[in-house]
Parts: structure tokens; sequence; C-alpha cells
């Protein structure tokens, strides 16, 4: 729990440094005005999160390091979360229970043994979900 | 937390998250040095999305290569 803490606290330093924040929660810039584009911008490091942990269970099927089995369980997860993503734009549903939702699926990957091969992957996203205020 | 995650290294978990938090703020920040404004939502909303569908593209295109389970 401390090391987490310390991972999201790291983040929260990158974020202070480049965006306006309050907390470790970003703020959309004020030029976006509508719910849909607030959100999309909100949760676009997380879209790249997910998007990490695909890419590296395909290249790592690809490169036999682990099974085609093992690769779908995570492809299968991501396209999930990928989906409830989408559909959070086109609601402009608040980002706490996106990122919430997103947690969970994320918390489902991590605490899978076939997994630990992507574990630095997940963990980046679950880091990032806390640091954008998820997951808490 | 699984005792794998208790062993995960904290440099290199930052290394992965800090690129992925950083995109978006870069892609703003060229996006508004081209043309001297700040994106609209309709673009914020288009990047996002194209992520979104490269994710579920990939995704699919796996799905259907087939192959030994």
């Amino acid at each position: 729990m401390i090391r987490r803490f310390g991972l999201v606290l790291a983040l929260c330093a990158a974020l202070t440094a480049t965006v306006t924040t309050e907390g470790c929660t970003r703020k959309p810039p004020p030029t976006l005005t509508t719910p849909q584009g607030q959100v999309a911008y909100q949760i676009e490091d997380l879209v790249a999160a997910i998007g990490s942990i695909q890419h590296a269970a395909i290249t790592a099927n690809h490169n036999g390091q682990v099974s085609r089995a093992t690769a779908l369980k995570v492809t299968r997860s991501t396209r999930a979360i990928a989906v409830t993503l989408n559909s959070a734009i086109d609601a402009g549903t608040g980002t706490a229970a996106v990122y919430r939702d997103a947690a969970v699926g994320l918390a489902e990957l991590a605490r899978d043994p076939d997994l630990v091969k992507f574990r630095q992957e997940i963990a980046a996203a679950q880091v990032i979900v806390a640091a954008l205020g998820g997951g808490r | 937390m699984s005792g794998s995650q208790q062993n995960y290294d904290v440099g290199a978990i930052v290394n992965i998250a800090e690129p992925l938090v950083l995109d978006v703020i870069a892609w703003w920040q060229h996006r508004k040095a081209e043309t001297g404004t700040p994106p609209t939502d309709a673009e914020v909303i288009a990047y996002t999305k194209g992520k979104l569908a490269a994710i579920v593209a990939e995704a699919d295109a796996f799905e259907a290569e087939g192959g030994p389970i």
C-alpha cells in the first residue's frame, strides 16, 4: 500500500508540473465546454494505458512469450474497458464513475496469476487511475 | 494486493505511466502551436475516440488471427 501511494505521488508530481491540477485530479482546460469533450480529455491517458497493456500482450504472444489463451484474456478485457470508455464519452458521464469501472477491470487483470508478465503495465494503468481520481 | 504486485519496480512503472499521462498534453501543445488556438471539444473527442477505436480494432484483429490456444 505504501509503495502504491508512492507511485501515485510520483505521477501526481509529473501532472502538477505540467497541467493545472487540484490535488491529483486533473481538470480539463476551460476551453473545453461540453461534458463529452471534458470526459474525452480526462480519460485520454487511461485510454493510452489500456492500449499499452493490450499491445504488450499481443506482442508477447507473437514473440512466443505467452500463450494465445493468455493474450486473449487480456485483449478481451481491454476491449471491454475500451467500449465502456467510449460509452462514457458519448454520455459525458462523470469521470469518477468511469475510473471506478476501469479500476475494477484492471484489478481483475492484476489478480490473474497468468498475467504476471504484464504486471508493470497493469500497475501503471492502476496508478494512472488512482492519480487521476479513481480507485480510491 | 497480491504478492507479485508488491514486488513491482517503482521506477519502471513510473517510466511506463508518465509518457502515457503526458501524451495528451504533448498533443494539445502541438495542436495549439500549429493552429494558434486550442483544440475544440470535437477534436479532443475525435482524438480519444480514435485511440479507443484502435484498441478495439487491434483486439478484433488478434481475435480473428486464430491459431493454437
